[in-house]
């Protein structure tokens, strides 16, 4: 028997709202505590610390994907990659990876994990589900923040202690161009299109915006010791934490200029923005919390106690 | 006391401005003082005389410098009693929330990236003031391990908490006199 029509947009119907039901049970942020090993996991719809999840040592750097259900935690000391599920939030396990794994990317098609290890200055390839290494690339010194264009050709890596932003292109698996910005690059973050790339210079307290075309720069100040930044959902504003201040620089990116400084917690580091409700995710190393901004209003909503010493560097909200 | 000074003195080491370790370390120490935070932030914010409360530095030299913009940046050299300097960057001083910032320059203590401030709160109690003091630095030692003796974590850590816990009781006992 054929189904009728009102039958296939009931089926129809169905479908959607299960997407809808999965995608709201996604949002959870993915907090990095260096002092007790550990992940907080918080749902983003309650602001609330629904699970913590024992990790490797001193973890910092976090990769997300909602395709393979995995959050990806780099230990830093620990000297291996722990793996979680993001629908029991459980650990999966934890990898021994060489060197200093500090920060992590996932590729646009979910298949690669990048590592980038600060102290021997090489960028790992691993397979994202059996966290077998690839291959491997050198790269500049104390590699660091790392994102990638929307049409997943080029990775673009902050390079801290060479003051520049190496371009690496994944279809000839070389590095292209290497861009010097600030002092002591660190956090990275792009726009949805891939037109602009956004830099933080921790020694120089500013801001790269680079247009990934023309690879022109505009440089922005913030305040003392900047680490990480985001821009808002409607790409209108840049988030960037200020680490010895005490503060989030809030940018209009349609004149480039400093707007406002927001007081969050103590020395700020990971910053990230919930795509679901736009609000803009802080984790506070120094008084071992996560604050919440509106976007919109740009106050905060919620202040949230993790574990010791949180740093969630990356992009942590799913 | 004695313990702080050896432990400042054991570790003769140069600080550089390169790269540093992955892991940045903390150490927090909070005091109740029972004395007028006015007072009490008159004393923390004396960047010059860090001897008059300090029972570890023997003498402080206070200098102004220009930057590469040309603007005034004031600079603290502290002699110790137990050997050794620590010279010192003032970052920030701030009235209206009683809090200084400092960062090391170079030095005898076991740490790089070395930034710290002090905070005065009022209260608990009513003319008394609540001095919190937090460090945020790295080891020595920059690469993977095995880590040298006495360039890892815990060696700077006790440091830094040695320096602290002899200077809050200290820095109590001096606000608290009559």
């Amino acid at each position: 028997m054929k189904p009728s029509v009102p039958n296939i947009v009931l089926i129809t119907l169905a479908i959607l709202m299960t997407g809808l039901a999965t995608s709201c049970w996604s949002g959870n942020a993915y907090i990095t505590n260096q002092g007790d090993n550990t992940v907080s996991v918080i749902d983003t719809n309650t602001n609330k610390v629904i699970n913590t999840v024992k990790v490797g040592l001193a973890p910092v750097g976090v990769a997300l994907s909602a395709t393979n259900h995995r959050a990806y935690i780099s230990n830093v000391d620990g000297q291996s990659i722990s793996v979680i599920d993001t629908i029991k939030n459980e650990l999966i396990n934890t990898y021994p990876i060489k060197g200093t794994p500090v920060g992590l990317l996932l590729s646009t098609d979910n298949k690669t994990l990048y590592v980038a290890d600060w102290t021997d200055d090489v960028i790992y390839q691993l397979d994202a589900i059996t966290m077998e290494i690839q291959s491997q690339f050198q790269n500049g010194k104390a590699p660091a923040g790392m994102v990638m264009s929307p049409d997943g050709k080029k990775l673009y890596i902050a390079n801290r202690d060479s003051n520049d932003v190496s371009i690496f292109d994944t279809d000839t698996k070389q590095i292209s161009q290497r861009i010097s910005v600030g002092k002591h690059p660190f956090g990275l973050s792009i726009n949805k299109n891939g037109s602009e790339l956004y830099v933080v210079n921790v020694i120089s307290n500013t801001v790269s915006v680079v247009n990934t075309g023309t690879l022109e720069i505009q440089t922005i100040r913030v305040g003392e010791h900047p680490y990480c930044i985001t821009p808002s959902k409607d790409e209108r504003l840049l988030f960037v934490t200020n680490t010895q201040d005490d503060s989030v620089s809030i940018i209009n990116l349609a004149n480039k200029q400093s707007i406002a400084k927001v007081k969050v917690g103590e020395v700020p580091e990971g910053i990230s923005l919930d795509d679901l409700t736009g609000n803009i995710y802080i984790a506070n190393w120094g008084s071992n919390q996560v604050t919440v901004i509106d976007s919109q209003s740009l106050k905060i909503i919620a202040q949230i106690k993790t574990g010791d010493k949180s740093r969630a560097f990356g992009k942590f909200v799913l | 006391m004695k313990k702080v000074i050896a432990l400042i003195a054991m570790a003769i080491l140069p600080l550089t401005a390169s790269a540093h370790g992955p892991s940045p370390q903390k150490v927090e120490k909070e005091i109740v003082i029972k004395a007028d935070p006015a007072k009490v932030w008159a004393l923390v914010k004396d960047f010059g005389n860090l001897q008059k409360w300090h029972p570890a530095v023997a003498s402080t030299k206070l200098e102004t410098k220009k930057d590469e913009n040309g603007d005034d940046q004031t600079y603290r050299t502290l002699t110790l009693k137990g050997g050794g300097t620590i010279y010192e960057k003032l970052r920030g001083s701030d009235d209206k929330d009683m809090q200084l910032k400092y960062e090391i320059v170079s030095g005898v203590l076991p740490v790089a990236d070395y930034n710290a401030k002090m905070t005065v709160k009022a209260g608990p109690g009513a003319g008394e003031s609540t001095v919190t003091w937090m460090a945020r630095f790295y080891r020595v030692y920059k690469l993977n391990p095995p880590i040298p003796a006495g360039q890892d974590d815990e060696s700077a850590i006790n440091a830094v908490t040695g320096v602290f816990e002899a200077g809050l009781p200290a820095l109590k006992a001096l606000a608290e006199a009559k």
